[in-house]
């Protein structure tokens, strides 16, 4: 039986202005951990006013420590409240959850593309497919919003960088990029996460471009493990759509079934 | 020190009063991994409709301080995948099942009242306090008059003990309970969630695509000791309290107020395995308070 276990916290470091990297450690899990999957994290306890978990995606996973990094914007109270936490605190942690990105073997040729926080979950894929040929194009707002790639950067054959102000690589947007670079990198299959906007955009391109794709998605989330219904994505099936749930259902959903309203 | 924890509802033996809340367990599948179902006293299962429901777009669900508010709107596969697909599984377990049913209309009360005949299920719960329906739902709780003629209705309908769930969302909570109880309800239970919405500034809108939402949890609790105190000191009938229930303490706090069992309902989003949790605080509680029998509890506290 599985149970949520209170963790320790190895490490809670900025690496940019409002965004903090936390490594925890004595995460139990019985099978490998795939990219997509979260951690979905108690910030304080029950009274201290914040009740939910905060479903956040495995950034890393390191392999001599098996630590699980995540990245983090701090945003609101639970996110705050996780910031303060400190190298040996221990930290209420489910997971990891949901369905990662799982490619068949035919797939050769990774393209990575992430936007904002989205990129974060991309580092960990970087990893765990570094043996592919592996290219990514990552876009922020500005460079005070910028992930730093750190490891993930020397799994991949290239990488294109991003903002729209131009204050840290070129000056434009992801899908940019993808526009120019895709005849050279020629993809077999296209890994998003990002906004909404960019996504759609992504999805958009990857239909011109005849290109399969999974994207990683974001919903506001309950329970974490199915039950509650809240974290609602909507999905095509057989010509229709219905609401599939991003906790266990995704968050890794094949890119061209999402439906964008 | 032995304990008893078996209590009675409507000639349902419950081997203790802890109750998974419907909507916030599935349909008990999810959990497992986390819990063995066979140590709660019953599950209600999520809101069921005659046909399936996509339920409202998303976000659904938004934090305020101590509770969320969500607005599912009864997303379900329907009535019939469930009998066909989740009760053969849930059956497997022994605990009470209680079949939680959400209609349009009276005639579609009645209509999956009926199916669920034969199935060999413990109890119907009829939810008439939904607040994210646009129509049934709540619509049927808030009135007294609804209230009986729907309980009736139903009542006539099925072979099971019938709970009707009320809805907070009322002027006059004791004038609801005597009505569900004049229409032949065999136990209530409450509170549903309390209508409530959330403001998101930065981008000038509601936190909720369905604008409003039902708050629960532990900001909800001591509005639903107080009805749950009230409908207790105004019905005959068995109630099962809810609202807001996170540990064993909560769980003593409704019981001493007068429910003859609990359910536990947000506490299961943030613990997948929280009845249980509940349970093992209400059974410490006995064995440090001395109580035998827990429902020498019931209805205890003085006034």
């Amino acid at each position: 039986m599985m149970t949520n276990t209170i963790c320790r916290v190895e490490y809670n470091d900025y690496i940019n202005k409002n965004i903090k990297k936390m490594g925890i450690s004595g995460i139990e899990h019985k099978r490998e951990v795939l990219p997509g999957q979260f951690l979905h994290i108690k910030p304080g306890s029950d009274y201290h006013g914040l009740l939910l978990r905060r479903p956040i995606s495995i950034s890393d996973v390191l392999p001599s420590t098996g630590i699980m990094e995540i990245i983090y914007l701090i945003k609101g109270p639970g996110t705050a409240e996780l910031s303060r936490l400190k190298p040996g605190d221990g930290v209420d942690v489910l997971g990891p959850l949901g369905n990662g990105l799982v490619l068949d073997d035919n797939v050769k040729n990774l393209l990575l593309i992430g936007g904002g926080m989205g990129v974060a979950p991309l580092l960990y894929a970087a990893r765990y497919y570094k043996h592919l040929s592996l290219n990514g194009i990552f876009g922020w707002r500005d460079t005070g919003s910028l992930i730093p790639l750190g490891a993930a950067k020397d799994f991949m054959d290239r990488v294109y960088i991003c903002t729209q102000d131009g204050s840290t690589g070129h000056r434009g947007l992801v899908t940019d990029i993808f526009c120019e670079r895709v005849e050279d990198i020629r993809p077999d299959m296209v890994f998003a996460c990002g906004p909404v906007a960019m996504l759609k955009e992504v999805q958009r391109l990857c239909t011109r471009f005849g290109l399969d794709s999974r994207f990683s998605m974001e919903e506001r989330m309950g329970c974490g493990v199915g039950s509650c219904m809240t974290c609602a994505c909507k999905i095509e099936r057989d010509g229709n759509w219905q609401y599939e749930r991003v906790c266990c259902d995704g968050p890794v959903f094949n890119g061209q079934r999402v439906v964008f309203d | 020190m032995d304990i008893n924890t078996t209590v009675d509802i409507a000639g349902v033996t419950f081997k203790n009063p802890v109750i998974a809340a419907s909507g916030t367990f599935g349909y008990g599948r999810e959990h497992v991994d986390y819990m063995d179902l066979n140590k709660i006293g019953g599950i209600s299962v999520s809101g069921l409709t005659l046909e399936p429901r996509n339920g409202n777009p998303p976000p659904r669900i938004v934090e305020t301080p101590s509770g969320i508010i969500n607005s599912v709107g009864l997303q379900n596969p329907g009535v019939e995948y469930f009998i066909n697909h989740q009760l053969p599984w849930l059956k497997e377990y022994d605990t009470r099942i209680i079949v939680n049913i959400a209609g349009n209309t009276v005639e579609e009360y009645c209509q999956i009242a009926d199916r669920f005949n034969g199935t060999d299920v413990d109890m119907l719960e009829l939810n008439i306090s939904c607040p994210n329906v646009k129509q049934g739902g709540i619509a049927f709780g808030t009135q007294p008059v609804m209230v009986e003629e729907i309980t009736s209705a139903v009542k006539r309908y099925t072979q099971y003990p019938l709970v009707v769930k009320l809805s907070p969302n009322v002027g006059d909570i004791v004038a609801i309970a005597r009505a569900a109880q004049a229409g032949g309800a065999d136990a209530l239970s409450l509170i549903n969630t309390i209508t409530a919405m959330a403001v998101d500034i930065e981008n000038k809108r509601p936190m909720l695509e369905n604008v409003i939402g039902g708050l629960s949890g532990p900001a909800i609790k001591p509005i639903a000791l107080r009805m749950v105190w009230q409908v207790c000191n105004s019905v005959d009938i068995p109630v099962i309290g809810m609202g807001g229930i996170m540990n064993g303490r909560d769980a003593v706090e409704f019981m001493m107020v007068g429910a003859r069992a609990v359910a536990v309902g947000t506490a299961n989003l943030i613990h997948p395995d929280a009845c249980v949790r509940v349970l093992k605080g209400v059974e410490q509680y006995m064995t440090t308070a001395g109580v035998k029998d827990i429902r020498d509890i019931i209805g205890i506290i003085k006034t």
